[in-house]
């Protein structure tokens, strides 16, 4: 059985191998994400287990630790509590470097008690006397940092727009340490713009056995803090999770296009072979035996395309893993149960991909088969009441029509469901800013505007300049929903200031002073809250005294509190966020922009219409989402091919008679390519169907959907055709071409 | 006079090292009109001479002259193909997706209008007796019916010449009685030289010449039939030939036949 299996497999070798690897790009998605999700995990276990501490505390409801604040003369009072023996206060956080767009900074006290794990290899820690005789503030490199990045001790490190003297190189084990850099506890607060504030505190406590009764006084003493376990801490990261979500959805992507691919490829198998699979009828094979005998080729395949989505996989960590391993992406975290995983989902794609086409073939009724003379409908169809050649061969050959059109209305509409999303971000952008301001102004040189932070002083600066007419703050910011694993954005304004008469409020009043917020209509809704009650966020309590209606779903998926207690929620007092700026003369605002540029090179200036596309966060996107896009259109591609190289292939007696018939070369590869182009533009308008249906299955994800929403352009929609039809073009083109080279007599000889 | 076909010291060798010369020094004149059988034994190379005759192969050395023009000399091929020639296969190669009037006009899409192909389609298949079937998929059709409308597909283009590669291999007898006396018909009425390829004797004598192939040879070459003799074979096929072999005699009388004559006749077809 196993060599006939194979013997049909290696019959089609071009199509064959196109299954395969489109089958190995879904596995191979799948490993390299993954991959990415463990070490990312890993980092976090690396961090906490090696820290020595028995336990973490921390802002409840952060996101990230980088994004967790508690002030930093809690530790005092910590370190007077009778159980507790060690206390040291931590701030992590994510800066860009001259090379990396993320790179992480953590700070300590120079006296910490886990800097002990940082082995410094060369040069000295932050406690010699070398240390305090370096020109400019020290910094400690991680051994991986300092490999990927050329750094040896005495050679400066600029961080955003600081630059630091590297005193030593580290390394403790961990990925996210080895990959990043380790400042004093004071440089690192001025760096990320926390001043007296620390992410966590690492407490080591006299007594293990002690725990449960500081437990106690700790829940009592800070009711606004959390206290864990460092286990239990680092299972808790929700960028984890973020990214967990992430590998699904794009594996579950790959796989449902390899899918439909693989089905259709083994339908082609079967009906291809339906003669033959009538003769083996006749000799006896049972239904049961020519099941299995599909089944087993789609399984065989599927298996191989994982084997070779591993190598693809693992190709791809090598190939990128110096921007990589400064998430903990390195080959060494591609864990067997990974693996696992990858190879059962492609089992089951097998699987489901030959299921149909398998049982299709052992339902064949033997007498019908052996008569079978390929391709045509036998005259069951009904002919489709117009057009010419192209529109029939699709219509009557429907399984096959409907299989392609799939996998292209999938292609293109995964594509253009995700365009959809950042373009909708983009927009959501472009609505809150455009309407007040002509510029927009955030931190230079930051990997995400999450992490921005301007000093006041700056802003006063910048309201002096003589073109401005005035600048409204605002602080940025997301928390966990309390209770839910929903997002909670936070916008902060000062009460008086131009910014906050955006907002239309329905219902109470604008917030007008501290400990006051307001919000979306859809999140009061969501929480059950009315105005006049009490809103807890991170712990913090605030009087709800207005609910307004935005039409960007992520404001009415949040709140607005005023502009000093939304510095304080994410303890940045003094920072914001980002200004809005309102011109006297509008026509003056490109110059300021440049004006602002080269005077305060701490801050990145743009017109409000530019500021969304020049986002960090939005080239990131933007940029994951051409990725996915490459691989979309890569599988799309393979599947298309693959169908048409079938369809010519059943067809090359067809080609062998037209030629015979006085056809030319040129008009075989033109009736083929027509066919192949209206299979694109169906399966083009299929898939902006079916994009803009994805669009909306993605809000309905339970913690970031309610804050997405899809917005399109006719210039979107246009490009997915011509994906589509690029896809329908070059898939046919070649398989229509290796045709139309055959010679006439050996096309007519073909079976 | 200038042949259909004429070729001069036609050889067409497959293989490098182990050749199989399918075609060996073949000289062959036909003339326009004729009516011609080429049979022989599987692999005596009557296929190749059809396929060099039609221009979908090239012999390796030799002329082939197709109404006097030199087919090396012919620039193109595909143009020539789809003018001077048409092809009758042993299955019928109808493209399954279109119907009886679609698949005569496939060879006419490059020479003629929408509704010059159209009209001559339909009256291509109403002389090949199919016009109750214009709309059909070949699905729906009967092998027979299938052979004529690709009868009908060959004739498209008005060629000279038509070459049919066992055209009845998939036919019963009768059937393929019917067939090759449909195509008879087209060769008197039309003038269209008929060169077939078969294995069958029947199908052969049905025709006017019967040249024979082994080993890519020719070894035989006869002119066979009279018209009057013709007529006599084609009546037994016939209801009369049906009810003679069976011997109903009561039948034969009832049609106005005297015993003498039924006697004649019965000789006539014994043999």
């Amino acid at each position: 059985m196993l060599k006939i299996i194979l013997k049909n497999l290696l019959r089609r070798k071009t199509r064959t191998l196109l299954t395969v690897l489109g089958i190995s790009i879904g596995s191979a998605a799948i490993i390299g994400l993954g991959t990415l999700a463990e070490g990312f995990q890993a980092g976090y276990n690396g961090m906490m287990s090696g820290s020595k501490a028995d336990l973490v505390l921390s802002q409840p409801d952060s996101y990230d630790i980088s994004m967790s604040t508690v002030k930093e003369e809690i530790g005092e009072e910590l370190l007077a509590l009778p159980e507790v023996s060690k206390v040291s206060g931590m701030t992590e956080g994510i800066v860009t470097t001259e090379s990396v767009p993320y790179f992480f900074v953590f700070g300590y006290p120079e006296d910490s008690f886990i800097l002990s794990k940082f082995a410094i290899s060369e040069g000295v820690g932050f406690n010699t006397p070398q240390a305090g005789s370096s020109k400019g503030k020290p910094v400690l490199l991680g051994s991986q940092a300092a490999e990927s990045m050329h750094k040896k001790v005495g050679d400066t490190l600029r961080l955003t727009q600081n630059v630091y003297r590297i005193i030593g190189i580290y390394q403790t084990g961990d990925a996210f340490e080895d990959s990043g850099a380790v400042l004093k506890l004071e440089d690192s607060q001025a760096l990320l713009g926390k001043a007296r504030q620390v992410s966590l505190f690492y407490i080591q406590l006299k007594d293990p056995g002690m725990k449960a009764s500081f437990q106690e006084r700790i829940s009592k003493r800070y009711p606004d803090l959390l206290l864990a376990g460092t286990k239990e801490f680092a299972s808790k990261q929700g960028m984890v999770d973020a990214l967990k979500g992430t590998v699904w959805a794009i594996g579950g992507m790959a796989i449902l296009i390899g899918g439909v691919g693989m089905m259709n490829s083994q339908l082609m198998a079967v009906f291809e072979r339906t003669r033959e699979i009538g003769v083996l009828r006749a000799v006896g094979w049972s239904g049961r035996r020519v099941l299995f005998m599909i089944l087993g080729e789609s399984v065989l395949v599927s298996l191989t395309g994982g084997l070779v989505g591993c190598v693809l996989g693992w190709l791809f960590l090598t190939a990128f893993a110096s921007v990589l391993q400064y998430f903990g992406g390195s080959v060494g975290n591609i864990k067997l149960p990974l693996i696992a995983q990858a190879f059962s989902v492609v089992l089951v794609l097998g699987i489901i991909g030959g299921i149909y086409p398998a049982w299709k073939a052992s339902r064949l009724q033997p007498v019908e088969a052996i008569r079978y003379e390929g391709g045509g409908s036998g005259g069951k169809k009904k002919r489709f009441p117009f057009g010419g050649m192209a529109v029939q061969s699709l219509w009557q050959r429907s399984t096959r029509t409907a299989l392609t059109l799939g996998g292209i209305a999938l292609t293109v509409g995964a594509i253009l469901s995700l365009d959809g999303i950042v373009q909708g971000m983009v927009h959501a952008m472009n609505q809150m800013f455009l309407t007040d301001s002509e510029i927009m102004i955030r931190q230079a040189g930051i990997a995400d505007t999450g992490y921005s932070a301007i000093d006041e002083r700056t802003g006063a600066r910048i309201s002096s300049i003589p073109e401005v007419a005035s600048i409204t703050g605002l602080v940025f910011t997301a928390v966990m929903t309390p209770g839910s694993n929903g997002f909670f954005v936070v916008q902060g304004y000062s009460p008086n200031s131009f910014g906050i008469q955006r907002f239309n409020v329905v219902e109470g009043r604008r917030i007008e002073g501290n400990r006051e917020i307001m919000i979306g209509r859809m999140m009061a809704d969501s929480m059950k809250k009315q105005v006049g009650q009490s809103i807890e966020l991170g712990n913090s309590r605030f009087k709800l005294v207005g609910i307004y209606e935005s039409s960007v779903s992520w404001e009415e998926m949040g709140g607005v509190m005023t502009l000093r207690d939304a510095q304080n929620f994410i303890g940045k007092p003094r920072k914001v966020t980002m200004y809005a700026v309102k011109l006297k003369d509008p026509a003056t605002a490109s110059a300021t922009v440049a004006k602002i540029n080269t005077e305060l090179p701490d801050v990145h200036a743009s017109l409000s219409g530019e500021f969304s596309d020049e986002m960090p966060d939005m080239q990131n996107s933007k940029a994951m989402v051409d990725g996915i896009s490459i691989m979309a259109i890569l599988l799309g591609g393979l599947g298309m091919m693959n169908t048409m190289l079938m369809a010519v292939m059943e067809r090359t007696r067809e080609i062998g008679v037209l030629r015979s018939m006085g056809w030319r070369r040129r008009s075989v590869l033109g009736m083929i390519v027509n066919e192949s182009l209206l299979l694109g533009v169906l399966g083009g308008l299929v898939g902006i169907l079916t994009g803009i249906a994805m669009g909306w299955l993605f809000t309905l994800e339970p913690t970031m959907g309610a804050a997405l929403s899809s917005s399109y352009t006719l210039p979107m929609f246009v490009r997915s055709l011509l994906v589509a039809v690029l896809l329908g073009g070059l898939g046919g083109v070649y398989p229509a071409y290796r045709a139309s080279l055959q010679p006439p007599v050996e096309a007519l000889r073909y079976e | 006079m200038t042949w259909t076909v004429e070729t001069r010291d036609l050889c067409r060798i497959y293989g490098n090292g182990d050749e199989v010369r399918a075609l060996d020094n073949v000289n062959l004149k036909i003339a326009p009109g004729e009516f011609v059988a080429i049979m022989g034994p599987s692999g005596s190379g009557k296929s190749t001479l059809l396929n060099v005759l039609g221009a979908l192969d090239k012999p390796t050395s030799g002329k082939v002259f197709i109404n006097g023009d030199d087919l090396s000399e012919v620039k193109d091929l595909d143009s020539f193909r789809g003018k001077t020639v048409g092809f009758i296969f042993q299955l019928h190669n109808l493209l399954p997706t279109l119907t009886s009037v679609e698949n005569v006009e496939i060879p006419m899409l490059h020479y003629s209008s929408a509704k010059e192909r159209r009209e001559r389609s339909m009256k291509l298949l109403e002389l090949v007796g199919m016009s109750h079937r214009l709309d059909h998929l070949p699905g729906q059709l009967s092998g027979g019916q299938r052979q004529r409308v690709a009868i009908a597909r060959a004739l498209a283009n008005r060629p000279s010449l038509v070459l049919a590669d066992e055209p009845t291999g998939n036919l019963d007898s009768v059937n393929g009685h019917e067939l090759i006396k449909l195509m008879r018909e087209l060769n008197e009425s039309q003038g269209t030289t008929f060169i077939l390829v078969t294995h069958d004797h029947e199908v052969a004598a049905q025709t006017r010449r019967v040249i024979r192939m082994g080993d890519g040879k020719i070894t035989g070459d006869e002119v066979i039939n009279s018209p009057v003799e013709q007529d006599l074979k084609d009546m037994k096929y016939s209801l009369i030939g049906q009810a003679i072999a069976d011997g109903d005699l009561q039948a034969l009388e009832k049609a106005g036949l005297n015993p003498s004559e039924i006697k004649a006749l019965q000789r006539i077809l014994k043999r």
